[in-house]
């Protein structure tokens, strides 16, 4: 067969197109209305404050695939044996499972309103788990590529959406800025934290992804590019929905509706809401791509189908169950558990280069 | 057990076999599929069984709400568009907003979906309490867009939307036209949403306003032609049905007099509930100090004459103050020609819109801004925020916020500046 | 299947003529039989084949055929006079003289009717391998270019002509794909689609691997792009790997007239296939699942057709798009004399009866028929486009939009991941290749599309120079 060209599974492009197109998606559908209710016309601060916590992981990640060509779990092993780099791959699969929850539920109360005129029945979102179950079969390559596609799928509905909402916005409702006590925006960052977790979700490309001059440059401005495009969101979402917005769900859904041709031409700008959509779809799948991944990798199992199906058969159970009780699971997720999304996505991430130092010890002692 | 498991392992883990069971995947997918498409009834509701509500209209009474569902039928002897498309009206009734719509599926067989409806129509009933009550609804339904106008009205709102027009087949769709942007921008009228007026109503102020609707009967030479002609609305009050529930139906309806709307006049709001009324020139004056108005008309007596000005451009800008005292300082610069005077002019001066005289233009600034004074004495004296003087109190004097948000719209004073600029 | 005329003039004429002149020479009729026997063995059979050799050099320079190739394995032999050669054996002469004379039925050049160009050139490949590759080679006078033949089919014995640009073309493709077809083991070939089919990466896949085209200048442009072409004898058609769906939405024409004109002719194919693919979809969807989708008067509008038919929305849409199948198949297999009926069956009985015995909506057949006519704009997109519109229609009428949504990730995904012969499907868009873009939906002008695109790795990149050695760009006129 044709020779692989010894090429990386994500090279830079991509990883800075999942950073600037694929991961803002997460803070566009749930994240706004939370961020309102706890820190109402200041929900820039802690927004900014939750991506700079964001932008150290990604740092962080860098760091590691300039210094090392090896993937997380060699790494470890490396370091500190196989059998903790196996552990720790199952506490990322568990990490990444409990991560899937909330994008999974948000997902399929989004849809249930932007895809439907009536409520229809939990099994209409079954058939996510089959384009889900399908994704965790691939493996980074297409996850990559799937940045690339987000180029088209996320700037072009953005930019409408913007766009059409521009109109209807009253940007002074953001002022004045500092309004709210700190401790309101430290609580909404804790709130949104599994909204602004994506830091880990790069982790297991280690190895995956290799290092090239000018990378961090790069990446540096697809951050600021992703920081860019989530603050500008938010500050459109409020000046659109002003004192309404604790209460707006799926805010990218919504927001374009009030550009008056569409009263006239109809509700075009759901197709732009359903473009953005298929890039939502990616975010969601992503963790649980990961999940099935870090498995994988830590009982040594090459093909991922068995796993992914018996996964998302677990997972459809899982949502059904918990449709109805979205609000306790939520409540769950940013009042008791929001630590373990500080721990996995920030302070692990910080960590790892630790093991790289540990290694260069014992080679000196060597 | 241990075959089948290894069976099932292979059939997704053996080499190839995905490209093995390929054929496999796609049959079951697209045999499932198939089923899901020719049974296709998971509670699914389509075009046919939907009943297309284009308006609502609340009444409250003394044991919940009445709404009138103001329905499309699409009818396939009528002609295109939406203009051929009958409506019926029909009320139901209900401790709830929410009850009293889930009636109109008892009713009538058809289930009730929102998605086009784009006028609430709020009765008097309903503004004498907080209007939330029955709006809270339309706030928490995904199905309907908060983008939808909303209006008020003197009297039943179910009588309103039951007017027989010459206008359109469809009443709602009669009253959107008073209510377009088109009416705001030339400021016949105060439009407002649902998301806008529910924004106020949750601001610091809590003062809202809606359009007041009215149904106004047409003159005679207008009612001669009008009448000739068949309306496809069966919008009216017929037959009484269970627990005192009406709904629409053919009977009776040509005998109805047409009329028109109007949407000149504004209500307003505070805390939800209805506390005034401004009248068509008072909402004029909101009109002008409150949005960017263009071709709006202005008449205004001068000496023995009266002038009609044709207001190109009006930049309104409110700004607040607060030092020793608060004070809310509004410029108005207008820029206006003469489209009509009520005695002959000299031939150059009859030119499209000739040079406005110079004492005019003052006469007219100072009467704008003894007018604007006036509406906001009005307005203070009901408790209505005029100006969004909390607002802006919030926003950009927010250090004085918390002392002054209770006793602002009392203390705060105001200084009115209008520039009328003539332009040929 | 042999041109007899031609063997009679330049074979058998010279050869009697040798014949005399050897009766005039110191050999007898007694030593050439010896001859003849000696190859049964011993030391005869060495002077036999000194005598034969020296026969065979007068044979050939006496023989004025221009096309003589020497065989002397029965295998070969037998696989040239199958091939419809002549062969000539001379009496103690130990190899056979395989005579080009082949004179097979093959129809004229002419313009391929599914790949027709306004402007640009009107040649077409026809069935006839060596006429392909003469049109290749008039196309490309290179000696770089390289007709590598093979064989397969175990009874068809079908000559597949590898061709290349050597020097252009990764070395890595070729390679590959000539073992892909050196490992070719079926029965007949009776096509280039048998080929496609047996090299094909992912046997099961609703997307092409290969492209096909049925136009020499096409073909040759895309070897010069660094891909690897195939010829198989007895197919007009050309098979070009690697293959990109970019490739179905561009047109030869598309070379031929201003890159502006180019880029509208590109953007309009792919909004066309999207609404064919997604228009039928989308329509039963409105009807089912979200209304919103279509501004009011639209919906009543649509509602009032579809009121007293019998059936539902998505029944009826499928229908509707069951008969223009059925009409599509039927006009392409049907003797062209009854084409004109069928058309007026089609429009008039079909359509218009059909609406006005209250079967189907005006709306649906609208619909259903700009879907059609939308698919047609990528020819080649037409297989894979119908079955994605079948697809969507009836996930459509099962899930609605978001429906819809899962199976336009599921497809994109897919694509993203079924690499076929080292070549991403979505390439030059995912995986991003920027320099490639300029020849993907927007095409630049011929000055910026100065080196071959990337995605095929070429080992040159130059196509165009259009500045001298140390030129700048300034100084050109």
């Amino acid at each position: 067969m044709i020779k692989d060209y010894k090429l990386p599974a994500v090279n830079t492009r991509q990883l800075c197109f999942l950073i600037a197109f694929l991961f803002p998606i997460a803070r566009f559908l749930e994240a706004p209305r939370l961020l309102a209710s706890a820190a109402k016309g200041d929900l820039l601060i802690p927004a900014l404050l939750s991506l700079l916590l964001q932008g150290a992981s990604i740092a962080a990640f860098l760091f590691l695939s300039y210094k090392t060509d090896k993937t997380l779990f060699q790494l470890i092993e490396n370091a500190l044996g196989k059998w903790v780099a196996k552990a720790v791959y199952f506490l990322l699969t568990a990490y990444y499972l409990f991560a899937a929850v909330l994008p999974l539920l948000d997902l399929e109360k989004f849809s249930y309103a932007a895809f439907f005129d009536t409520a229809p029945t939990t099994f209409s979102f079954a058939p996510f788990f089959l384009l889900s179950a399908f994704l965790c079969t691939k493996n980074f390559k297409a996850v990559g590529r799937s940045a690339d596609l987000c180029l088209f799928l996320f700037l072009l509905p953005f930019a409408g959406i913007l766009l059409m909402s521009i109109g209807s916005g009253d940007f002074s409702s953001l002022l004045p800025v500092f309004s709210e006590p700190f401790k309101s925006s430290l609580k909404a960052v804790a709130v949104t934290k599994p909204h602004f977790a994506d830091g880990a979700l790069l982790l297991p490309l280690l190895g995956s992804y290799k290092y090239e001059k000018g990378a961090a440059k790069k990446a540096g401005v697809a951050f600021a590019v992703s920081v860019l495009f989530t603050l500008l969101f938010l500050a459109f979402f409020y000046s659109v929905y002003t004192t309404l917005s604790p209460r707006e769900h799926y805010a990218f859904a919504k927001i374009a509706q009030y550009f008056p041709a569409l009263a006239v031409v109809g509700r075009i700008d759901l197709i732009l809401v359903y473009l953005l959509s298929i890039v939502y779809l990616f975010y969601a799948c992503l963790p649980l791509q990961l999940a099935v991944d870090c498995f994988c990798k830590a009982v040594n199992l090459e093909k991922k189908g068995l796993y992914s199906a018996v996964l998302h058969i677990g997972l459809f159970v899982f949502v059904l169950f918990f449709n109805s009780r979205y609000d306790a699971v939520y409540a769950l997720y940013s009042q008791y558990l929001y630590p373990l999304f500080f721990l996995f996505a920030d302070l692990l991430p910080l960590l790892f280069p630790l093991l790289l130092i540990k290694k260069k010890t014992k080679a000196g002692t060597k | 057990m241990k075959e089948l498991l290894s069976k099932i392992k292979a059939f997704f883990c053996g080499k190839n076999a995905h490209a093995k069971n390929a054929v496999r995947y796609f049959l079951i997918v697209v045999a499932f599929l198939m089923f899901l498409f020719f049974s296709n009834d998971f509670d699914l509701i389509n075009i046919q069984q939907s009943a297309i509500v284009m308006a609502i209209g609340i009444d409250k009474e003394e044991e919940g709400f009445s709404i009138t569902s103001q329905i499309a039928v699409p009818s396939a002897s009528s002609s295109q568009g939406e203009k051929g498309s009958k409506t019926v009206n029909v009320v139901t009734k209900g401790k709830t907003v929410a009850q009293a719509l889930e009636k109109v599926n008892e009713k009538t067989g058809w289930y009730p979906k929102l998605v086009f409806c784009r006028l609430l129509v709020l009765g008097e009933s309903a503004t004498q309490e907080n209007v939330f009550d029955c709006l809270e609804y339309f706030l928490r339904d995904e199905y309907i867009t908060d983008g939808c106008l909303l209006a008020a009205c003197d009297g039943k709102a179910e009588e309103l939307l039951s007017t027989q027009t010459p206008i359109d087949a469809s009443g709602a769709l009669a009253i959107e036209k008073v209510l377009s942007n088109h009416a705001e921008r030339v400021g016949a009228s105060l439009p407002n949403t649902l998301r806008l007026f529910a924004a106020s109503y949750f601001g610091e102020a809590k003062s809202g306003f809606l359009p007041l609707v009215k149904a106004e009967p047409l003159s005679p030479q207008e009612q001669g032609q009008g009448g000739g002609s068949e309306s496809s609305s069966s919008g009216q009050t017929g037959q009484s049905g269970q627990n005192g529930e009406k709904s629409g139906g053919q009977s009776g309806q040509e005998s109805q007099p047409e009329k028109v709307f109007s949407a000149s006049e504004t209500t307003l709001f505070v805390d939800g509930k209805r506390i005034g009324k401004l009248s068509k020139e008072e909402s004029f004056l909101y009109a002008l100090v409150k949005n960017q108005l263009r071709l709006a008309s202005y008449t205004l007596p001068y000496g023995q004459e009266t002038y009609t000005m044709t207001i190109k451009r009006s930049s309104p800008s409110v700004k607040l103050e607060v030092g020793k005292e608060a004070k809310l300082t509004v410029e108005l610069a207008l820029t206006a020609g003469v489209a009509d005077a009520s005695q002959a002019k000299d031939l150059p001066d009859t030119a499209d819109e000739g040079d406005f005289p110079k004492p005019l233009l003052q006469e007219a600034s100072k009467k704008l801004e003894e007018d604007i004074r006036a509406l906001f004495e009005k307005c203070r004296a009901l408790g209505f925020d005029l100006f969004d003087a909390i607002d802006k109190l919030q926003k950009y004097e927010n250090e004085h916020f918390e002392d002054k948000k209770d006793t602002l719209l009392q203390e705060v004073g105001l200084s009115v500046k209008v520039a009328v600029r003539g332009i040929r | 299947m042999v041109n007899k005329g031609l063997l009679g003039d330049l074979i058998a004429r010279p050869v009697s003529s040798i014949r005399l002149k050897e009766d005039d020479s110191t050999s007898t009729p007694s030593e050439e039989k010896e001859a003849g026997q000696g190859q049964m063995g011993g030391k005869k059979r060495q002077n036999a084949g000194g005598r034969g050799e020296v026969s065979l050099k007068i044979l050939r320079q006496n023989l004025l055929f221009p096309e003589i190739k020497e065989k002397t394995s029965l295998q070969e032999i037998v696989k040239e006079v199958l091939d419809g050669n002549a062969l000539l054996l001379a009496d103690g002469v130990q190899t056979g003289l395989i005579i080009g004379a082949k004179f097979l039925p093959v129809r004229t050049v002419s313009e391929p009717p599914a790949d027709v160009a306004v402007k640009g050139p009107r040649e077409g490949f026809i069935e006839d391998f060596k006429t392909n590759a003469t049109l290749l080679r008039k196309r490309l006078k290179s000696p770089a270019l390289r007709i590598d033949t093979l064989r397969a089919g175990k009874r068809s014995d079908t000559v597949i002509g590898l061709c290349y640009l050597d020097g252009i073309c990764n070395p890595d493709l070729r390679e590959a794909l000539q073992k892909k077809i050196e490992h070719i083991d079926v029965d007949i070939l009776p096509d280039s689609s048998y080929v496609t089919a047996l090299i094909a990466p992912r046997k099961h896949s609703i997307f092409k691997s290969v492209g096909t085209t049925e136009k020499p200048d096409v073909f040759a442009a895309k070897l010069a792009e660094g891909r690897v072409g195939v010829l198989v004898d007895g197919s007009p058609i050309a098979l070009t790997l690697p293959y990109s769906l970019n490739e179905d939405f561009q047109s030869g024409e598309d070379y031929f007239v201003s890159p502006f004109m180019a880029t509208i002719f590109r953007l309009l194919r792919v909004v066309a296939v999207l609404f064919s693919l997604f228009l039928p979809a989308f329509y039963v969807s409105t009807q089912l699942f979200k209304m919103q989708l279509l501004p009011l008067g639209l919906t009543l509008t649509i509602a009032k057709g579809g009121q007293e038919l019998p059936f539902s929305p998505s029944m009826e849409t499928f229908v509707v798009l069951l008969i223009f199948e059925t009409l599509r198949e039927a006009s392409i297999r049907m003797p062209k004399y009854v084409g004109t009926s069928l058309s007026i069956v089609g429009a008039l009985v079909l359509g218009e009866a059909a609406v006005s015995a209250g079967f189907l909506s005006t709306p649906t057949i609208i619909i259903v028929a700009l879907s059609g006519i939308g698919l047609y704009t990528a020819p080649n997109f037409v297989e894979t486009g119908s079955i994605l519109r079948w697809l969507y229609l009836i996930v459509a009428g099962s899930l609605g939009p978001f429906g819809l949504i899962l199976a336009a990730a599921f497809t994109l995904y897919y694509l993203i991941s079924a690499d076929s012969f080292g070549m991403p499907p979505l390439a030059p868009f995912a995986p991003l290749v920027k320099h490639d873009l300029k020849d993907g939906i927007v095409k630049y002008g011929m000055e910026q599309l100065d080196e071959r695109p990337n995605i095929y790795r070429p080992q040159n990149k130059t196509r165009l120079r259009t500045r001298q050695k140390g030129e700048r760009r300034d100084q050109r006129l």
